[in-house]
């Protein structure tokens, strides 16, 4: 990386630095930069771990809400991301396991949710974002809390091991380890779906 | 040497091997065929997750989210802070009320087990044997519960708190109550404390749990917190302490919070919008088309609802009222399915909302010399600055006020096409033919050499936004927030962002027309689309950087830039 993309980083680091401070001191003016600057970040941890636009919203609205309860026991100096997507996982998982014992069918169904808000992308995507795209959603969908977690945070947030380790609170061999399992128990559900032999 | 576990393929695509391990897998996997297979097809598992895990809300939804959050946290603190029960906010939520029920059945057994208690002083009653006797001898007469079981019922639910009225005590009114007249106890002495624990089982109590005492409550995940962390939480927090179990918001749970008290809907960008009550709805909605070929027009659009939408985002005449309108349309068509169409409910999304009277629909082909359909090329009414894409067939289809408009035609490896389309003569249909590029051909496109050595010019962000700042807000907003997405992409140097901030690009690129900015605009999705690829090259990333580069190198003016983007395309072409 360019020294001025580092520079401009660790002044990033200050800055945010302050806001925080604000932000413990009770500022809700700089609270609301933070969230300013992590929203997509937590949308898209949110999105992944829920596949449904509202509940997404909804998950993302309340990681930054217990983000602002707890922001005192936040020590100044550490990344936020992690923690953001540690309350935001813990919180999904939470939903996980209410889920579990009510079932509800999302707002839409998935494939007309990828049709609806991702066919704006590039035609490439969008080809991929047809039959297949649907069993995948429904074989992820099959997959264990902390399967769809590490996966999500891997592929789409495409955080190294030690920071999945970080925000899971697990050490760096389970991140692989169940990694590795995830990818593997998604790969057998999709092909139980899709008919082919794993 | 033995093959590499699907852990240790795993860990290497993903950088996670370091020093000898990486080499060594790296040199078994350059001579083991199967295990360079199981490697791709690991890859691309991975990468077909990417599109099912993503979405993007749009800018709309995050210039709005902030200021959501602020609300949220108010209405956080408010509820905390509201001492008395509130009867009228009980009987808003369903959820609630299903609460209010239960907690109504709860106290008619309690009462009925009091009354029994006090029959049972009978000295007659108190016998079992006898109870049981009288009740055999008089099956038609109401039968008092046994004592016990209505005993054991009754502690099983939370009395409700301020916050259960709220709803944002979670839901599964019936479950606490099954599930704690499930666990009958023969001890009803001890069934006091049981059923309260069980409760705490139930879906509800659980979240409690988690409110109390995991990570959530406390997400702490790096740093123990100093000593004084909590007091400071407390002072500063507008919500002081660990609640109590039964103010515990559900966590991911759609809790019913005030403001989702009032029926709401989400509009594309993902605002909530607030539905009017029907009185409100004053404004006529346009009724949903009930002709076949409008309804095969419903389905077309439905397939590509979001293209529409970003089209009639880019509509000049799009304002939040109109979105609201259309919104309001949409509760309209909900409320009332008009006859004849043929499964109302199942299209909500694409439900008519033509904003503008008199629109006609243009419709056509786009094809090459050789008369082959063009798949995916962009058709754009300029001077409404609507665009649409071309399906598989090479058709498409745009509404249009009634007159004449200037259609622009543009697609990777053609000229563009301009021409005037007529909407009254639309009906035939459109017909554009596409000439290719010749320029991919000659030699100074492809040219390296010194180009080599020259860095592409950059334009930085404020000359570009300078340059936008001519254009309307809409593009400027879109421009910026593209700007920054790549700048984050740039920070991060990750091949997912610059995917993102490829699309922000384009999205920046639908609104605008022909024009120095246009080829900027394509410059910098140029430039995202082969950073994407230089980071995480895959096929998808090297089709859509060739696709960008070439339609930018075929628009610019000879320069650096340009001889930059050639440098490049050769590099990412096979």
């Amino acid at each position: 990386m360019e020294p001025a993309a580092r520079r401009t980083q660790s002044g990033d680091r200050e800055e945010e630095a302050g806001l925080l401070r604000a932000a413990q001191a009770g500022d809700t003016v700089a609270f609301g930069e933070i969230v300013r600057r992590y929203q997509r970040a937590v949308y898209r941890v949110a999105f992944a771990l829920t596949r449904n636009p509202g509940d997404a919203d909804d998950l993302a609205q309340e990681t930054f809400v217990r983000a602002w309860q707890a922001i005192g026991r936040f020590r100044v100096g550490e990344p936020l991301h992690p923690w953001l997507a540690r309350i935001a996982t813990n919180l999904a998982f939470s939903l996980f396991r209410h889920r579990k014992r009510r079932p509800e069918t999302p707002l839409e169904p998935l494939v007309e949710a990828g049709q609806q808000w991702g066919v704006e992308d590039d035609p490439a995507e969008r080809v991929e974002q047809d039959e297949r795209a649907a069993h995948l959603s429904a074989a992820f969908a099959g997959l264990k809390p902390e399967h769809q977690t590490v996966l999500a945070l891997r592929v789409v947030e495409e955080q190294s091991y030690e920071e999945i380790a970080t925000t899971l609170g697990v050490p760096v061999g389970t991140v692989m380890s169940r990694l590795s399992r995830a990818r593997a128990e998604l790969k057998a559900r999709l092909a139980a779906r899709t008919g082919e032999r794993p | 040497m033995n093959h590499l576990t699907d852990e240790e393929l795993g860990a290497y695509m993903d950088g996670a091997l370091k020093g000898r391990d990486a080499e060594a897998a790296g040199r078994h996997i350059a001579n083991c065929q199967p295990c360079r297979e199981a490697l791709a097809e690991l890859a691309a598992q991975d990468e077909s997750l990417k599109p099912v895990l993503a979405h993007d809300p749009g800018e709309a939804y995050f210039e709005r989210f902030a200021a959501r959050v602020d609300e949220r946290i108010a209405a956080a603190a408010a509820s905390r802070a509201r001492p008395a029960f509130d009867l009228g906010r009980l009987f808003r939520s369903p959820r609630a009320l299903a609460w209010a029920g239960g907690v109504a059945v709860v106290v008619v057994g309690g009462g009925l087990a009091l009354l029994t208690s006090r029959e049972s002083l009978l000295p007659g009653l108190r016998d079992r044997d006898l109870a049981v006797r009288l009740e055999r001898s008089a099956p038609g007469e109401v039968k008092p519960a046994p004592s016990s079981e209505i005993q054991q019922a009754r502690p099983a639910v939370p009395p409700p708190s301020v916050d259960d009225a709220e709803g944002t005590v979670p839901p599964a009114s019936p479950g606490p109550v099954q599930e704690a007249s499930g666990v009958a106890k023969p001890d009803a002495a001890t069934d006091k404390s049981e059923g309260a624990l069980d409760a705490r089982r139930t879906p509800a109590g659980s979240l409690a749990k988690e409110q109390a005492g995991s990570p959530i409550e406390t997400p702490v995940p790096l740093a123990r917190p100093a000593r004084d962390a909590k007091a400071r939480a407390d002072e500063f927090a507008p919500a002081p302490s660990p609640a109590p179990p039964t103010t515990s918001a559900p966590a991911g749970a759609r809790p019913a919070s005030p403001r989702r008290a009032t029926e709401v809907r989400r509009n594309e960008a993902g605002e909530e919008v607030p539905v009017r009550p029907p009185t409100e709805r004053g404004l006529a909605p346009t009724p949903p088309p009930t002709t076949g070929e409008e309804r095969a027009g419903l389905v077309r659009r439905k397939r590509f609802a979001g293209l529409l939408d970003a089209a009639k985002k880019s509509a000049p005449t799009e304002t939040l009222g109109a979105m609201n309108a259309r919104d309001r349309a949409r509760a309209y068509s909900f409320a009332q399915p008009p006859a004849g169409t043929t499964a109302p409910g199942a299209l909500p999304e694409t439900a008519p909302a033509r904003s503008a009277e008199g629109e006609t629909r243009v419709c056509g082909e786009v094809r090459d010399a050789a008369d082959r359909p063009v798949a995916g090329a962009q058709v754009v009414l300029t001077d409404l600055g609507r665009t649409t894409t071309t399906d598989a067939t090479g058709r498409f289809c745009v509404n249009a006020p009634s007159g004449e408009h200037p259609l622009s035609v543009m697609a990777v490896g053609y000229v563009e096409s301009r021409q005037r389309v007529r909407t009254e003569d639309a009906e035939a249909g459109v017909r554009v033919t596409l000439a290719a590029v010749s320029v991919l051909q000659e030699k100074g496109m492809l040219r390296t050499g010194r180009a080599a050595a020259t860095r592409a010019q950059v334009v930085t962000p404020s000359e570009l936004h300078d340059g936008y700042s001519v254009l309307s807000d809409t593009i400027r907003r879109v421009v910026r927030e593209a700007q920054r997405i790549e700048a984050d992409a740039a920070s991060r140097r990750s091949a997912a962002h610059y995917d993102m901030a490829a699309r922000a690009w384009e999205r920046a690129l639908r609104r605008l027309a022909e024009g120095p900015l246009e080829i900027e605009t394509r410059r910098h999705l140029a430039e995202a689309r082969y950073r994407a690829w230089e980071i995480a090259p895959n096929s998808r990333r090297a089709l859509a950087a060739v696709e960008a580069l070439t339609a930018y190198a075929g628009r610019a003016p000879g320069g650096p830039g340009r001889d930059e983007a050639a440098r490049r395309l050769q590099r990412v072409r096979p």
